[in-house]
């Protein structure tokens, strides 16, 4: 039998139970933590590098504006600095005035002291000195176009200077200024620049700029000239002076500048002229021609004025020697008319006037339109117009006394001249007008009775020859309130005429006409020929009043033989008679009745 | 703001490195316990095998008498310690490549550890980058905003 035997049937392993790791760190992941420090870390030093600089740069930039405006402020001030002192310094009123870059410089050093850090203040001095720099080129440009700029000013106004002596001046220094302007030889045989010509050669002008201002100023001498000449003749009035002006400007060979337009208008200017000059000359011939005519007119008016004043007062006053020493003879009369100081109608008046030749007939209505049309005549010529109308009205045949036609030609001068007397005189007729009624009869046209009229006709001329009188006019108040006193009065006692002076009343017994008598009229004659206060016209107005008061008693008398009262008459007792202005016939009324016929 | 995302995403990546690294661990135990099973079973079978040779040896000798011999002197004796000797080598072989082959897997074990060493390491490193970039992105914010 088979003996079994064993053998190993496992052999050793060569392996040694080591295993090759695959195990291995990331460095790039091991060390994130530490690149995200440095991350950080690197994160604060950009930050505080970047903060130095910002901080250095803010600095920089501040005390960069800083410098700009102090720079700006200095440019203003240089502006109007000397141009010299801004460029080079120097003293000026014994200060010492430093030039733009040393004060740019000193600004610049005081601000750089401010700052601290040295790199800040290294960079600020750099670029402030660009700066400076950069303001310095037009800060001097600034300066020396300012200098050129005035010595420009001070040549042009030497140039307008000499245009003036040359277009005023004469002789020799009109010579001397042309010279200047323009140049040539002067009396030395010395050549002379002319002063644009200067200025060009010194570069203050171009040489087209220096040549345009010859010609302007050549021009404007032309011009000048020619202008002068037409202001000479225009002085002179002398039209031939115009026409020779016109003659020299149609020459060319005169005036060789002007221009052709200038020319053209000049010569057109020269001819307005001429043609003015003629009609100046003709109006002046016929404006003296009507100066004359009036003054001789005027003095035809004085003179006749005069002498018919003459006339006037000898005829109100015959006795009184020295008024007939003062009546004009014949003679006077022909020497007056013979000098042309008093016109042929005149003479003939006055010739007739010492013939005792006055108006038989006086015609109050005219006189009366006369006075009122004066009073409202708005200009001379409507006063005149008015005084004409005594043309044939004096004198023989006429019917304006002489006293009255002087009376209104004085009335006439003086609302001429418009004196304060004739504004009242016109004034307070006015008055009287509205008070009497006249005016509301004119305006309205309602009729009143014929005694009304003619109570405020005559106390309108009662009015206008107190106030006319030449001897002794009673102021236009005055007049007015004596007047309307008297022309009450009148109403009251029914009479067509104004009743007599307030002091004459003692002489007629109560305001009624039927209580008047002849007596009484005496003394009242009496009483104002004694009156020494009294005017020679209130006397002579009084003594028509007592002429009328006369008159009216012989009426009276010859009206009472008729009879009794009859039925219808109005009774003396009632009351509203002696009231009522419309229904209320006067006496004149009452005796023109039907029932008592004339 | 961005500072918080970094911040957020340091803390994320040393949340996936330290998963990574129990994972690791977990595996490195693996490797362990795969290795005491790899020798436990290697003494199961050598205790089987022990069995396996006294049958061997007993039929040996049965062998020996068998033929005549006597097994326990001479020839026998000698052919039995032969085999007696090839299976204490069998033994001590299966033993060492039972130790070599669980050294081998520990070793991976072993790996498996240092790389979830390694995650740990990674995990904190990023965690201090996201911290580091978060105050480098609130630093650069806050001179941002001082610039602007």
């Amino acid at each position: 039998m088979r003996v079994p035997t064993y053998t190993k049937q496992t052999a050793v392993t060569n392996k040694t139970g080591a295993t090759a790791f695959s195990v291995s760190a990331n460095p790039s992941a091991l060390s994130a933590g530490l690149s995200g420090l440095a991350t950080l870390a690197g994160t604060v030093e950009n930050y505080m590098v970047n903060e130095l600089k910002e901080r250095r740069q803010s600095e920089l930039t501040a005390k960069e504006n800083q410098y700009k405006l102090m720079l700006q402020d200095l440019q203003v001030e240089m502006s109007t600095q000397d141009p010299a002192l801004v460029m080079e310094g120097g003293i000026k009123q014994g200060m010492a005035v430093k030039s733009y870059d040393q004060k740019a410089k000193e600004m610049r050093d005081s601000l750089g002291l401010d700052i601290k850090s040295s790199v800040v203040r290294k960079r600020f001095l750099s670029s402030a000195a660009q700066e400076a720099l950069q303001e310095r080129v037009s800060v001097y440009q600034d300066a020396r176009n300012r200098e050129i700029d005035a010595n420009k000013a001070i040549n042009l106004q030497a140039a307008e200077l000499a245009f003036q002596d040359a277009a005023q001046g004469s002789g020799n220094k009109r010579k001397n200024a042309l010279l200047k302007l323009f140049g040539g030889v002067d009396a030395g045989g010395n050549t002379v620049i002319g002063i644009f010509d200067n200025m060009a050669q010194r570069r203050y002008l171009t040489d087209v700029q220096a040549l345009t201002y010859t010609q302007n100023y050549k021009q404007r001498l032309d011009r000048s000239e020619v202008r002068g000449r037409l202001t000479s003749a225009d002085k002179s009035n002398d039209p031939s002076q115009a026409a020779q002006i016109i003659q020299d400007i149609g020459n060319p060979k005169n005036f060789t500048s002007l221009k052709p337009e200038d020319r053209d208008t000049a010569m057109k200017q020269a001819v307005d002229l001429e043609q003015a000059l003629r009609k100046r000359q003709i109006a002046s011939l016929e404006k003296q021609e009507k100066t004359d005519k009036r003054d001789q007119t005027k003095r035809h008016q004085d003179n006749a004025r005069a002498l018919l004043a003459k006339v006037q007062r000898f005829k109100a006053n015959p006795d009184n020697q020295t008024y007939a020493n003062q009546l004009p003879g014949l003679l006077e009369i022909t020497e007056a008319l013979t000098n042309d100081l008093i016109s042929e109608t005149s003479a003939k008046l006055l010739t007739g006037l010492i013939n005792d030749q006055d108006a038989e007939q006086r015609d109050p209505e005219l006189i009366l339109d006369i006075f009122n049309k004066i009073g409202e005549a708005q200009d001379p010529d409507e006063i005149d117009e008015q005084l004409d109308r005594l043309k044939g009205k004096i004198g023989t045949g006429g019917t304006v006394p002489l006293s009255d036609a002087i009376n209104l030609q004085k009335y006439g001068d003086s609302k001429k001249t418009k004196t304060r007397e004739s504004d009242d005189i016109k004034f307070y007729e006015g008055q009287l007008n509205d008070l009497t009624g006249q005016t509301a009869f004119r305006l309205s046209g309602i009729g009143v009775g014929a005694d009304e009229i003619e109570r405020q006709v005559d106390a309108a001329d009662t009015y206008r020859r107190l106030v006319l009188d030449p001897e002794k006019p009673v102021k236009p108040r005055d007049a007015f309130l004596q007047v309307a006193e008297q022309f009450a009065r009148a109403r009251k006692a029914r009479i067509n005429f104004l009743a007599p002076a307030a002091f004459l009343q003692r002489h007629f017994q109560g305001e009624s006409p039927e209580t008047w008598t002849s007596e009484g009229v005496s003394a009242a004659r009496q009483s104002i020929e004694n009156d020494p206060n009294m005017s020679q016209l209130e006397k002579a107005l009084e003594f028509e009043t007592l002429d009328l008061i006369i008159t009216e008693i012989r009426k009276i008398q010859e009206a009472a033989v008729v009879g009794d009262a009859q039925d219808g008459d109005t009774t003396e007792s009632s009351w509203f008679s002696k009231f009522s202005i419309f229904n209320n016939n006067s006496l004149r009324d009452q005796q023109r009745d039907l029932r008592n016929p004339d | 703001m961005a500072f918080l995302f970094e911040y957020q995403a340091g803390q994320q990546k040393q949340a996936a490195y330290n998963y990574n690294s129990d994972i690791n661990e977990r595996n490195a135990k693996a490797f362990e316990q795969q290795a005491d099973q790899a020798e436990f079973i290697n003494e199961l079978e050598i205790t089987e095998f022990r069995e396996q040779y006294g049958d061997l040896r007993d039929a040996q000798a049965q062998a020996f008498r068998y033929n005549g011999w006597l097994a326990e002197e001479g020839t026998p004796l000698k052919v039995a310690l032969a085999s007696a000797q090839e299976a204490d080598e069998e033994i001590a072989n299966r033993r060492y490549n039972a130790a070599v082959s669980g050294q081998e897997i520990r070793e991976q074990g072993v790996q498996e550890r240092m790389q979830g060493q390694l995650n740990r390491m990674y995990g904190k490193s990023a965690a201090t980058e996201g911290k580091a970039r978060a105050v480098a992105s609130l630093i650069n914010t806050g001179a941002a905003i001082a610039g602007a």
